[in-house]
């Protein structure tokens, strides 16, 4: 990794010098090795300070909402990031000249929590090589299953790679198939079970709307999720359901599988679980990509006038 | 709070039968904000109407909630009412407590409680309205009709005789349609050309009427009253203006080439009219098969024209016009008999479809009216023809009947036994059809003095033996195989819509049904309208039919168009989407679920967001529902209301009374 950080860096404070971007998102150093934080390089010194290791976990799409506001932003995308950027751009919400966006190749992330608890020490260092992922510790360095390091989010991804990239650093990794089959273990709970699951996940959420804020399918400038007639500020268990139905059928069709829901709720909500069931039934009811694919149409968002459900009155076929 | 009265009605004992309107009335006395609640037999009579009224005005409402049928059947008569009575119209709301209640429930107690529901939605959603104004639109008297066949000259005709400007357009370079190929028309047997001819010289004649024929229409935007339109005239390479019609290069131009106006059975020039009494009698060149086009030298027609009309550098033009209404007119074609292998269609000369018959039967046709076999110019003496020919045949997916073969193939037994007396016909149906005024006199004619013999079967199988075809079929009335061999098989084919009737109605934005004929608004009380405001239907173009039922139609069309016309401006249901332009993301989420393409962009400060085009704009809501930051409100439907609506039915504390 670290030729292409320098590799990061070199373009990074290229962009500043030039004044092509104003400001070049990345990642920067945290308050401990393995937590690195989403960074704002906005002069060219700042771009050497530019980091990118195994443990840069957060979604960076979301962030150039905000700062695209002010003028041209650069950044380093992931796949993630990528379809992040892609579905931004599909809703209009920024412009593509506004973008310059630096791709790499992720193999995965790995979660310092998950990978502290299999080294049994602080993990300073990790390699992730194929199946395996190698932790380095102050002692030892040892190898252990992709399953046991890295985030939820990456052991289900299919898009390692952006395909929205001005340039790429390194090699472009093929996309792959969804992985849906945790789906198939709550479709097949008998039904009151299945509401018992749910209820037991909505009951923990804090409403702090992280979820929201971090989603690149949420960009609207005002959400319905803010206005009293829609969702009642209580989190009693039908607010609840309240909010995350209408959260999830917002995001229905245009959720990009990022993620970044999912990693960013401190109460460890599966909200990938229940988008993935969305998606899983658009893909085989409409035959459409898992995840949608920004630009294809959007399953749920077109009128179209030989719909086989028919439209008129009359209905049926007509 | 708004003053709010409720009307129940009984609706005879339609709703009274089920529904305790009394009790009904008594707890609508007692919700929030109501100061006025009666019940009475019929609301919708003028007592009833004066009773609205009289409540009003006696008790300064703000609001009027019907309880009655569903607001497709009366809403219009109470907001007259209400309007009547000085009250904005759009503060009537109508609970539909027969449809959605007494109609479909029996417990008496449980209707009552839901009728209570149902009121008090109603009631609550009436708390949050805002009075709104009808849209006024202006009327261009100017229309457009598509398709120059019988339905569309007709209906062209009926407008410009009231006085209005008409835009016709036709794709091919002459008026006349299916008709023109037609040679004498059941079930009066008047000449097809002697009933047609007067027509097209008159709609070219008429002052009032624009021809504008080898054209299409390529683009449809704006809506009732004023719809642009962008017209394209192909280029014919030839200037109609300077042309004299004298056809001397149709003579002398070389190239010979099949006529698909003669279904291949005779030959045009490629340069020329489709038949010689074509209006306009202007001719084409038929890029395709040109020699100069093709090889870049002849020009024999350059040269013997006498005014120097010929023209290879013609381009296309297009131009755009705007017209208030649209009559579709565009007809219909038959199916090409080819899918029916087991016909020989395309393989055997001497097995052919109706429409080529028709040809064979016209004196102006390749035989000159002398019916011979296309394989070798005999005159046949037995001809078998076979009727629904890929009509009413569910399993090739087509599962209508096309209504007029049954009488065609009637006229052609009749009409071949009138010119060859002692051949026989022989018809293989289904069952014969003759509905209409002297149809089936007309068939029964055909069997007693043409003395056609009717089968009742379907043709397996048609083959030649010698130089004759053998057809198989079986007689279901006597359960017999039987066997004719024929010199003329004749294929009654089915009536389809036409290749590219499909795109015309996404232009138009009117609906198809499965096979793509036009929809029609309502099959019963709306025929010739569409969906569309302002867009009506002619002919063949909405359901195979005959010239007499094509001709009624259009005249309908037309009177619709004529009472459009006579308005000094259109008056439209204000209830229409709105954008809330600080809310809206300009995400354009919204636009394709729009139907009727009313959204579109807008520069509010320094981004872009959705507008909506109220005249456009049809109220059915998809966008407000597609729109997540709940930006896009439907006026009279907005999301308080509607959510006051179901507030209202939750929180409702139940028993009635
Ligand atoms: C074999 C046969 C025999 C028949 N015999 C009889 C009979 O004896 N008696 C009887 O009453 N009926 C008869 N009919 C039925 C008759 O032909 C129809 O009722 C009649 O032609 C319908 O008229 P129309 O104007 O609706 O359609 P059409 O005649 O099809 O005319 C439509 C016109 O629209 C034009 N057009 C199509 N698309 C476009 C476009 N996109 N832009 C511009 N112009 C376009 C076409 O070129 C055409 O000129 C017969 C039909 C057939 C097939
Ligand atoms: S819903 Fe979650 S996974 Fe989907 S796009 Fe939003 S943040 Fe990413
Ligand atoms: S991030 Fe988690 S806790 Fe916060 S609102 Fe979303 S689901 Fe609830
Ligand atoms: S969907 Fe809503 S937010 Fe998006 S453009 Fe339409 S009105 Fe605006
Ligand atoms: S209400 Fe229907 S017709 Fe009107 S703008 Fe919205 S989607 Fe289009």
């Amino acid at each position: 990794m670290s030729d292409i950080q320098a590799r990061l860096r070199e373009i990074a404070r290229r962009l500043l010098t030039e004044g092509h971007v104003r400001v070049f998102i990345g990642f920067g150093p945290g308050f401990e090795a393995n937590r690195p934080v989403p960074f704002f390089a906005a002069d060219p010194d700042a771009a050497d300070r530019l980091l990118l290791d195994e443990f840069c976990a957060a979604g960076l799409a979301r962030y150039v909402l905000e700062e695209v506001r002010e003028g041209p932003v650069g950044l380093v995308a992931r796949g993630c990031d990528g379809l992040g950027l892609e579905r931004l751009l599909a809703d209009h919400r920024v412009a593509r000249e506004q973008l310059y966006v630096v791709g790499v190749s992720c193999r995965g992330v790995v979660d310092p929590d998950r990978a502290c608890a299999a080294a049994g020490e602080e993990v300073r260092a990790a390699r992730v090589n194929g199946e395996t992922v190698t932790l380095i510790t102050p002692t030892a360095e040892r190898s252990f299953p992709r399953s046991a390091c890295l985030l939820d989010k990456c052991l289900r991804c299919q898009d390692p790679t952006p395909r929205i990239a001005d340039v790429l650093l390194g090699e472009a990794i093929p996309p792959g198939e969804r992985d849906l089959a945790h789906v198939d273990a709550v479709e097949r709970m008998p039904s009151d079970e299945r509401y018992r699951f749910w209820a037991r996940q909505f009951e923990r959420c804090l409403r702090c709307l992280a979820c929201r804020q971090v989603c690149p399918a949420c960009n609207c400038v005002s959400c319905s999720l803010d206005r009293p007639e829609w969702l009642e500020r209580g989190t009693g268990l039908a607010e609840q359901f309240m909010f995350h139905f209408t959260r999830a059928y917002h995001v229905a069709g245009r959720c990009v599988a990022c993620g970044e829901c999912e990693r960013a709720c401190p109460a460890g909500i599966p909200l990938g679980l229940l988008n993935d069931k969305f998606m899983k039934d658009l893909r085989d009811l409409f035959g459409v990509a898992a995840p949608h694919r920004p630009g294809d149409v959007e399953p749920l968002g077109k009128f179209c006038p030989d719909d086989p459900e028919g439209w008129h009155e009359g209905g049926e076929g007509t | 709070m708004p003053r709010i009265g409720v009307v129940v009605c009984w609706c005879g004992h339609n709703i009274a039968g089920t529904v305790d309107v009394t009790q009904v009335t008594a707890a609508a006395a007692a919700m929030p904000g109501v100061v006025y609640a009666e019940d009475y037999k019929y609301v919708c009579s003028e007592p009833g109407q004066d009773l609205i009224r009289r409540a009003i005005a006696d008790k300064r409402l703000d609001a009027v909630v019907v309880a009655a049928c569903s607001p497709s059947m009366h809403e219009a008569t109470f907001r007259q009412a209400a309007a009547a009575a000085g009250l904005n119209p759009y503060r009537v709301e109508i609970a539909n407590v027969r449809e959605q209640c007494s109609w479909v429930h029996r417990d008496r107690e449980e209707a009552t409680v839901k009728a209570v529901a149902l009121v008090q939605a109603m009631v609550a959603k009436a708390r949050r309205e805002e009075p709104l104004e009808a849209l006024r639109l202006p009327v261009t008297r100017r229309a457009l009709v598509i398709g120059g066949g019988i339905a569309g000259m007709q209906a062209a005709m009926d407008i410009a005789d009231a006085g209005y400007q008409v835009l016709l357009v036709e794709r091919e370079p002459n008026l006349g349609g299916r008709m023109a190929q037609l040679s004498e028309t059941f079930p009066t047997l008047d000449c097809a050309s002697c009933i047609l001819t007067p027509r097209t010289a008159e709609v070219a004649r008429h002052p009032r009427i624009e021809l504008l024929t080898y054209s299409e229409v390529r683009e449809v935007a704006g809506y009732v009253g004023d719809f642009r339109v962008r017209i394209a005239r192909k280029p014919a390479y030839v200037d109609w203006d300077r042309c004299i019609g004298c056809m001397l290069c149709q003579e002398k131009c070389p190239r010979k080439v099949p006529s698909p106006f003669e279904r291949d059975m005779g030959f045009k020039k490629a340069i020329g009219v489709n038949f010689p009494q074509a209006v306009p009698n202007r001719p084409v060149i038929d890029r395709e098969h040109c020699t100069y086009f093709e090889k870049g030298k002849c020009q024999v027609c350059v040269r013997v024209c006498p005014v120097e009309a010929v023209d290879f550098e013609q381009r296309e033009t297009v131009r755009e016009e705007a017209v208030g209404a649209i009559v579709v007119a565009t007809g219909f074609d038959v199916l090409a008999p080819a899918e029916f292998g087991e016909y020989g269609y395309g393989r055997y000369p001497d097995v052919i479809d109706s429409l080529a018959f028709e040809r064979l039967n016209s004196s102006s046709g390749p035989t000159g009216g002398v019916i011979r076999r296309p394989s070798d110019g005999r005159v046949p003496r037995e001809v078998v023809f076979i009727q629904c020919v890929g009509s009413r045949d569910p399993d090739r997916g087509r599962g209508y009947c096309s209504k007029i073969c049954c009488m065609y193939t009637a006229k052609h037994a009749m009409l071949y036994r009138h010119k060859v007396p002692d051949g026989q016909a022989y018809v293989f149906y289904m069952d014969v059809r003759a509905g209409g005024k002297g149809y089936e006199e007309f068939v029964q004619r055909t069997v007693e003095q043409a003395g056609a013999l009717y089968l009742r079967g379907r043709v397996a199988r048609v083959y030649p033996e010698g130089d004759r075809m053998l057809v198989r079929g079986v007689d279901t009335l006597s359960g017999q195989t039987v066997e004719v061999a024929a010199d003329l098989v004749v294929l009654a084919t089915a009536a389809v819509p036409r290749g590219d009737a499909r795109e015309l109605a996404q232009l138009l934005k009117v609906g198809t049904d499965a096979h793509g004929f036009y929809n029609e608004a309502h099959p019963k009380l709306r025929p010739v309208e569409t969906m569309t405001r302002g867009i009506f239907l002619a002919g063949a173009v909405q359901a195979p039919r005959d010239i007499s039922e094509t001709v009624a139609q259009a005249s309908g069309a037309a009177s619709k168009v004529l009472a459009l016309f006579s308005q000094e401006e259109l008056v439209a249901d204000p209830l229409v989407a709105v954008v809330d332009e600080t809310r809206c993301a300009g995400c354009f989420l919204c636009r394709p679920v729009c139907p009727y393409q009313a959204i579109s962009t807008r520069v509010a400060g320094n981004r872009e967001v959705a507008t909506v085009n109220p005249g456009l704009c049809q109220g059915c809501g998809a966008c407000a529902v597609a729109c997540r930051s709940g930006a896009m409100a439907l006026k009279g439907f907005t999301d308080e209301q509607i959510l006051a609506e179901v507030e209202a039915l939750c929180l409702r504390t139940g028993s009635p009374g």
